[in-house]
């Protein structure tokens, strides 16, 4: 069986418990407007671009044969209807600047390069994320991958966005150690206008992970959208009715802004500026944490 | 301010420079009768200086002792070479960096010191014996400047040693500091009297015998003088109560050692530092390290802090003021070293942890207050490393990332303890003996006070003789064939032929290492004797030899550094996929873009290929495969080959920073590098390649048998400082290196430093005088280092936590 991959990080130190091997699957069912893998939407491969080491020198637009990449008003762009992903423009870019983001796996080779990692996972207790994207777009990958690693010895965990059908998430939550899962606003209108979906089945899906799974809620704390003392307050309390426990706060970052610009797409939340950790952590202060929740910070 | 912050101002505010005392001395007892045998006429020389050097104490200091006539100068050892001096004199002060000035008046001095030794050097001595077995082979730099300043063999080993003093070397601090000198004189007389007359090297044995008591007697002289100067200081009535009491009490410890036995921490310490500083005026040889100081200061420290006499506090600073009074020691090499071996470092090597004889874990408080202790003095010298491995409890290696983290400059390193074992089982060293090693210089492994080294004879450039393999034996820069190809390069059809053909290089290179050896090693012995020194390690007076003869009952190894693996391995598998397995190209396709330096329009697409084929340092397993194999052949074949010195060549994969004169000596290859351009440091991978992280170098580094080099290896990783800003992620970086250490790794080394940081020190030098890295074995002040070396370290991968 193969899946949709866009990048496997090894050494992970911050996702997770221990030593982790991140596995990002491309393709999402969400469109939040502050995304930082904007490669990961996408679930079909898409050439990127990195702005910086580009000297435009053209060539790229002259061997493509669907006209895909091209120079208009001395910048790159690409048409993604047009790319077949021939991969001719990155031969030919003599910096290097150019790839294609996105590949397909085998199930068997993903544990393959899951397992190069096994001894730091036992010496750490770490082990595999399963990230994106969202990883349960491609659901019996998933579980394929995760039935292997039970068979391995290694230890899981799911990165969602909770956006998973319901007879989905009773068959992934025997396979996981861990599920570390978003919610990013209490009220579904504006859940929908800033991430395109609502947020009812990701509400059920914290509700049943807490019940059944070690899990830990993240909300990203991000500008114009939740960052006021009223709606963190209303996160709070549903997740609290909810039966979370572990809630990190994600202060908003910048890091990814450049990543648009690779892919030839505009940023839409250009205005807003970073917060610090500190900056989220005033924000907390002004809201009462809810009996039976932990809350903290953490820099991302 | 601290005190270890105003010590590191004062030392900081002096301008490194010449000093004549010792080389003045020196030519005064050398030249004055030559019917005296040299080691008399050396161990006299030794003793005057000691008895008439200037000595100093440095307003805060605590311990005593010092090798010039101040902080940062550097004497003259013109004994081993003075060419160099007479020709680069007027450029020491005009040196981009590693200046020194030449005091006012000293050059005519100067020049005159170089004509009295001129002919009767150690230099001398062995280009004469280098021209009369090799000569026609030798050869100098290019007309351009280009490549290895110093003679070498068709550009495939250099010679750099032959200029210096030998060092590398451990003393056996355990047994001097149980019994202190008068015993050891007390043993050299006895020794005297039992030398039967008939013995036909009764003189020699008697010189060398009474060469060691002169010797020791001059160390004895100088602590005296040392506790003098510290009572003549104390009469100054201005002077605190406080710091009469602290000079009181080194000018009281100088009174006792290294005469006597040591019976405080503050003593033995003191006896340490004098020993260390004076096998440092003996000889100018690099690496004299210090052995496992936590474990045989530990008694002391116990006993002192039982007594209550010593707490934690002043230990710590204490040991702070070692680390800085090793700092004070300064040397002045020829360019062409100092561009090799990255500027003045004296390699000074000590190290922590480690495990007892019983192989148990020898991490005590003592380990922990000196990883603090280099954590608050963070300078580049000396340098200090970890032993850890099975026995070694994880808060050790948390605590050494601690240190390092407070530290940023690369230290301490990690040495995996158990390769290192079986590094010495290999060589032949005794199981208990071998769990007692320890560091020396840059990445050596040692049993202290028993083994014998024998400097770098050679640096061989594995790489080049990669590139003669391909050209069938024709180094394409000199246009010289030695060994002429059996097959040719085009015909081969398959790594394992070209290995071959690599082979055939190194069959008829590496015969020439035991020559340059001998050369080197017969005048060491004949012309610069080290009695002191060898009054400080085992056998050598029951032997009544000195230690540069080597043989006897000591572990002797010669070292051999053979670098370039990484470039290498990353060669041949960009063949082997390119050509044997896309067919992308032919052999001849390749050599031809090869010899256009990649820059013909089919020149560019060949190289992308040959880029895109797999690196050495992503875990992939062909082409960790083909380093495994490259990394056996040179330690195997050096087996057949015996040392002058004795025991065995010992290689080593580290690279000082001579992968960049190496690199200077190569064209364009397979694994794309272009003319000219430097070569990966150390086994560190080709800087940018290394796309998986952190655990699939490790992975990469593991499959090789580290064992195999007992001069070990280096491999530098630079952290942002985000992959560490928390006690959990410092725990998980403490977990990978003993996965790795687990999986058969031997050493790892990190620089925290961010891009921004080492771009910003470049464009801004004033602003980031202190600033810290580490290049290789050694850490160096980055704003000293040369611009091609800066972007190099720009240029390597770092590791961020952020995605």
């Amino acid at each position: 069986m193969k899946g949709q991959l866009f990048h496997i990080q090894r050494f992970s130190l911050d996702d997770g418990d221990g030593i982790r091997t991140i596995i990002f699957f491309k393709g999402c069912n969400q469109r939040c407007v502050w995304c930082h893998n904007p490669e990961s939407l996408n679930r079909e491969p898409e050439l990127s671009r990195v702005d910086s080491m580009c000297t435009r020198c053209g060539r790229c637009a002259q061997v493509c044969p669907q006209k895909a990449v091209y120079f208009a008003e001395g910048s790159f762009h690409t048409d993604l209807k047009k790319c077949v992903h021939c991969g001719k423009c990155l031969e030919q870019c003599p910096e290097s600047a150019l790839k294609i983001e996105g590949f397909e796996m085998e199930a068997e080779e993903v544990i393959r390069r899951i397992l190069k990692d096994h001894i730091y996972y036992e010496e750490s207790g770490g082990g595999v994320t399963f990230s994106g994207g969202e990883p349960t777009l491609q659901g019996e990958f998933l579980l394929e991958l995760l039935k292997r690693c039970r068979e391995e010895g290694v230890s899981t965990a799911i990165e969602t966005n909770g956006n998973t059908p319901a007879e989905l998430l009773s068959k992934l939550s025997p396979l996981l150690d861990t599920v570390l899962i978003d919610l990013k606003h209490a009220d579904p209108v504006k859940h929908r206008a800033f991430t395109g979906a609502d947020n009812r089945r990701t509400i059920e899906a914290i509700r049943y992970y807490a019940a059944h799974n070690r899990t830990e809620v993240r909300i990203p704390v991000i500008p114009t959208f939740n960052d006021t003392p009223e709606e963190l307050q209303e996160l709070l309390n549903l997740l609290a009715d909810l039966g979370a426990e572990q809630v990190v706060l994600l202060p908003y970052h910048t890091y990814g802004v450049s990543k648009y610009k690779n892919l030839d797409r505009p940023y839409q939340l250009a205005a807003a500026e970073k917060l610090e950790v500190s900056d989220v952590a005033a924000l907390l202060e002004k809201t009462e944490i809810p009996a039976g929740l932990m809350v903290e910070v953490h820099e991302k | 301010m601290t005190r270890t912050e105003r010590i590191k101002k004062y030392i900081l505010s002096y301008k490194p420079q010449i000093c004549l005392e010792r080389g003045r001395i020196y030519t005064e007892e050398c030249s004055r009768d030559p019917s005296v045998p040299i080691v008399l006429r050396r161990a006299n020389a030794f003793k005057r200086f000691l008895e008439e050097m200037t000595l100093y104490i440095g307003e805060d200091d605590l311990l005593l002792g010092n090798t010039a006539s101040q902080p940062l100068a550097a004497s003259l050892f013109p004994e081993y070479a003075v060419d160099w001096i007479e020709e680069e004199l007027d450029t020491f002060e005009k040196r981009e960096s590693q200046r020194f000035i030449v005091p006012e008046g000293a050059r005519e001095e100067i020049l005159e010191m170089c004509h009295t030794w001129d002919k009767h050097t150690h230099f001398d001595r062995v280009d004469y014996h280098l021209k009369s077995t090799i000569g026609d082979y030798l050869m100098g730099p290019g007309e351009d400047g280009s490549g290895h300043k110093h003679p070498s063999i068709n550009q495939t080993m250099s010679i750099e040693h032959n200029q210096n003093g030998d060092g590398h070397i451990i003393p056996d601090y355990v047994g001097l500091l149980d019994t202190g000198f008068l015993p050891v004189m007390e043993k050299a007389r006895r020794r005297l009297t039992l030398l039967e007359e008939d013995d036909p090297e009764y003189f020699e044995k008697k010189e060398f015998l009474e060469a060691v008591i002169i010797s020791l007697e001059g160390a004895v002289a100088y602590a005296g003088r040392l506790a003098d100067l510290a009572e003549e200081k104390i009469q100054n009535k201005t002077m605190t109560v406080e710091r009469k009491a602290e000079l009181q009490r080194a000018a009281d410890a100088l009174r006792k050692v290294p005469a006597h036995a040591p019976d405080t921490f503050f003593e033995a310490l003191q006896m340490v530092l004098v020993i260390h500083l004076l096998i440092q005026i003996e000889s100018n040889g690099h690496s004299i390290s210090m052995g496992r100081m936590d474990s045989y200061l530990y008694p002391f420290y116990k006993k002192d802090k039982e007594a209550g006499i010593l707490d934690d506090d002043e230990t710590r600073q204490l040991l702070e003021c070692f680390l800085l009074k090793c700092f004070e020691a300064n040397k002045l090499r020829d360019w062409g070293t100092t561009e090799v071996l990255g500027g003045n470092q004296l390699f000074q090597t000590i190290t922590l942890g480690g495990q007892t004889e019983d192989g148990k874990t020898a991490v005590n408080q003592l380990s922990y207050l000196f990883l603090e202790a280099l954590g608050h003095t963070n300078m580049n010298i000396p340098t200090v490393i970890v032993s850890v491995g099975q026995t070694t409890p994880l808060e050790f290696y948390e605590a050494a990332l601690d240190a390092l983290l407070k530290h940023g400059g690369g230290m301490p390193a990690f040495f995996c303890d158990d390769v290192a074992v079986d590094m010495m089982l290999r060589a032949g060293v005794d199981l208990r003996d071998a769990r007692n090693w320890a560091g020396m210089g840059c990445s050596e492994v040692r049993v202290p006070g028993k083994h014998g080294t024998g400097v770098t004879p050679v640096y061989v450039n594995v790489f080049k003789l990669l590139e003669l393999a391909i050209y069938n034996g024709k180094n394409p820069n000199t246009g010289l064939t030695l060994c002429p190809s059996v097959r040719k390069f085009e015909d081969c059809r398959s790594v394992d032929d070209i290995i071959e053909l690599f082979s055939e290089q190194l069959d008829y290179y590496l015969p020439f290492i035991p020559k340059i050896e001998r050369a080197i090693a017969e005048s060491y012995y004949t012309l610069t004797p080290t009695p002191f020194l060898s009054a400080t390690v085992n056998y050598r007076i029951e032997m009544a030899k000195d230690i540069s003869w080597g043989r006897g009952p000591n572990y002797n190894d010669t070292i051999v550094h053979a670098h370039g693996y990484p470039n290498t391995a990353n060669a041949l598998a960009a063949l082997d996929e390119v050509v044997f397995k896309q067919k992308k190209y032919t052999l001849e396709q390749v050599k031809k873009a090869m010899e256009e330096n990649f820059e013909s329009e089919e020149g560019t697409a060949v190289r992308k290929a040959l880029l895109a084929a797999p690196k050495f340092g992503n875990d992939n397993d062909e082409v960790d495969e083909i380093c495994r194999k490259l990394y056996v052949i040179i330690p195997e074949k050096m087996r057949k080959f015996k040392p002058l010195r004795g025991g065995q060549f010992g290689c080593t994969a580290q690279t000082v920073v001579m992968n960049v004169k190496d690199g200077e000596v190569i064209g364009a290859m397979p694994d794309g590098k272009r003319n000219r351009e430097y070569l990966a440091d150390n086994l560190s991978p080709t800087p940018g390649t290394d796309m998986e992280g952190v655990t699939a170098v490790f992975n990469s580094l593991a499959k090789l048998d580290h064992s195999l080099m007992d001069n070990g290896d280096i491999l530098n990783i630079r952290f942002h400082p985000t992959a560490l800003n928390s006690p959990e992620k410092i725990k998980k970086v403490a977990q990978a290196i003993r996965a790795y250490f687990r999986m058969g790794g031997f050493q790892v080394q990190f620089n925290v430093v961010g891009r921004e940081t080492l771009l910003a020190a470049q464009k801004n030098p004033e602003d980031y005088r202190s600033l810290v890295v580490k290049v290789a074995g050694f850490s160096s002040f980055y704003v000293e280092l040369e611009k091609k070396w800066q972007d190099h370290l720009i240029a390597r991968t770092e590791y961020d936590a952020f995605r």
